[in-house]
C-alpha cells in the first residue's frame, strides 16, 4: 500500500516535471516549480494525488514568476509554409535535440499547449478548461505553435547542410 | 498521429526528473505532512485547553457567585457576633482554631471599616470567620468572611458583584480569601 502510493507519487512528480518543463523550458526552473508546488499542496492537503490540481498549481506559480520576472521570449521568424508538406519533409530528420531547440523558441503558452495536446493527449476542450482560454483560442494557438515548430525544424535542417528533400507519400 | 506530435511526445517522455530531486521532494513532503499533523494536533490541543479553560473560568464565576450569595444571605440575617471586640488580635485569640490572622492588610479596608466582633462559620464547606464590621462612612453594618484558601476556595479570584441586593467584594491575601458584603 505504501509502496503503491510512493510509486504513484514518483510517477506524478515526473509528469509534473515534464509539464513544468513545457512551461519554463529549463530543467532547474522546472524542478523548482514542481518542488514548490508539491510541498505547498502537501502542507495544505497532506497528500498530492490529483494531477490536475498539481498541474494547475504549477501553472499558476509559473504565471506568477513569469509576470514578476517579465521573461522575454523571442518570436521565431515565420514564413508562410504548408504544414503538411513540411511535416513530411522533415519527418526523417527529427532529433530530440532539434525538438528541444525548436520548443525553446516558442512562447511558454505555446509550449504548454503543445505539451498538453501531444504528451497528455488532452482535447482542445480539456485544454481550454485547464488553461481558462476559449476553445477557439486554444485551437488557433496550437496551430500557430505547430507551424512555428515545423518552421524552426526546417530552418535547422537547412543550416545543417543536409539535403532537404521532399519525401514522397506512399 | 502526426510525426510532430510523436516527436514532441518522445521528446518530453525522455525528460525525467533527477531521482535525487524526486527523493528530496518526497522526503520534504513527508516532513511537511508531519509538520501539518503536528500543527493540527497542536491546534486541537489548544482548542481543548481553551474549552477547559473556559469551563474552569465559568465554574469559577459560579463558585464566586455562590460564595457572595452565602455571605450576603448571612449578612441579611443580622445575627449577633459570638465575641464582641474592636481588636483583631483579640478576635484571632477567640477564633484560634482557625489558625490564621484575621485582620485584612488592605489599606482601604482598615481606613473604612472598624471591627465589631465575630464568630465561627463556614464558606463553601471550609471553616471560616464571620466578622461584623461597621462602615465608618455610613455607620452601617457589613459582614466580612475570612477563609483559608483551601479546597474549592483556592479556585476563587478577586471580584466585585451584587448579591441579594448587596454590594459584595472578594479579594485574596497571603493564603486567605476575604468576602465583604454590605450596603455601600
Amino acid at each position: 500500500m505504501k509502496k503503491e502510493r510512493d510509486d504513484k507519487e514518483r510517477g506524478l512528480l515526473h509528469e509534473a516535471f515534464r509539464y513544468a518543463l513545457s512551461l519554463s523550458h529549463n530543467r532547474e526552473s522546472a524542478e523548482d516549480l514542481v518542488q514548490e508546488c508539491w510541498l505547498r499542496l502537501y502542507s495544505r492537503y497532506g497528500t498530492v494525488l490529483d494531477k490536475r490540481i498539481l498541474f494547475r498549481a504549477i501553472r499558476n506559480r509559473f504565471i506568477d514568476i513569469y509576470r514578476k520576472e517579465k521573461i522575454e521570449v523571442v518570436d521565431a521568424d515565420l514564413d508562410p509554409v504548408d504544414d503538411k508538406d513540411l511535416e513530411m519533409e522533415i519527418e526523417h530528420r527529427f532529433e530530440t535535440s532539434r525538438i528541444h531547440g525548436a520548443m525553446g523558441a516558442l512562447h511558454p503558452e505555446e509550449r504548454e499547449l503543445l505539451f498538453l495536446q501531444c504528451v497528455e493527449g488532452y482535447t482542445a476542450q480539456e485544454i481550454s478548461d485547464l488553461t481558462n482560454r476559449p476553445r477557439g483560442t486554444v485551437l488557433s494557438l496550437v496551430h500557430r505553435a505547430r507551424k512555428k515548430v515545423l518552421h524552426l525544424l526546417k530552418k535547422e535542417s537547412e543550416c545543417n547542410v543536409l539535403p532537404f528533400s521532399r519525401r514522397k507519400t506512399v | 498521429m502526426s510525426f510532430l506530435t510523436e516527436s514532441i511526445e518522445r521528446y518530453y517522455s525522455s525528460q525525467e526528473m533527477d531521482e535525487r530531486v524526486v527523493d528530496r521532494i518526497l522526503s520534504g513532503g513527508k516532513r511537511k505532512r508531519r509538520i501539518a499533523l503536528v500543527r493540527r494536533y497542536a491546534l486541537a490541543a489548544l482548542l481543548a485547553l481553551s474549552v477547559i479553560g473556559a469551563g474552569l473560568e465559568g465554574g469559577r464565576y459560579i463558585l464566586v457567585q455562590k460564595a457572595f450569595e452565602e455571605v450576603a444571605a448571612n449578612h441579611l440575617k443580622a445575627e449577633s457576633p459570638a465575641f464582641l471586640t474592636d481588636d483583631f488580635g483579640e478576635l484571632e485569640h477567640q477564633l484560634s482554631s482557625l489558625g490564621m490572622p484575621l485582620q485584612p492588610e488592605a489599606e482601604w479596608f482598615s481606613e473604612r471599616y472598624a471591627l465589631v466582633g465575630g464568630k465561627y462559620c463556614s464558606l463553601l464547606g471550609e471553616p471560616a470567620a464571620q466578622v461584623k464590621v461597621r462602615d465608618n462612612a455610613t455607620g452601617g453594618a457589613a459582614t466580612l468572611y475570612i477563609v483559608p484558601r483551601a479546597g474549592r476556595v483556592a479556585l476563587l479570584r478577586d471580584a466585585d458583584r451584587k448579591a441579594h441586593g448587596l454590594s459584595t467584594r472578594a479579594w485574596r491575601e497571603d493564603g486567605r480569601f476575604f468576602v465583604l458584603a454590605g450596603e455601600r
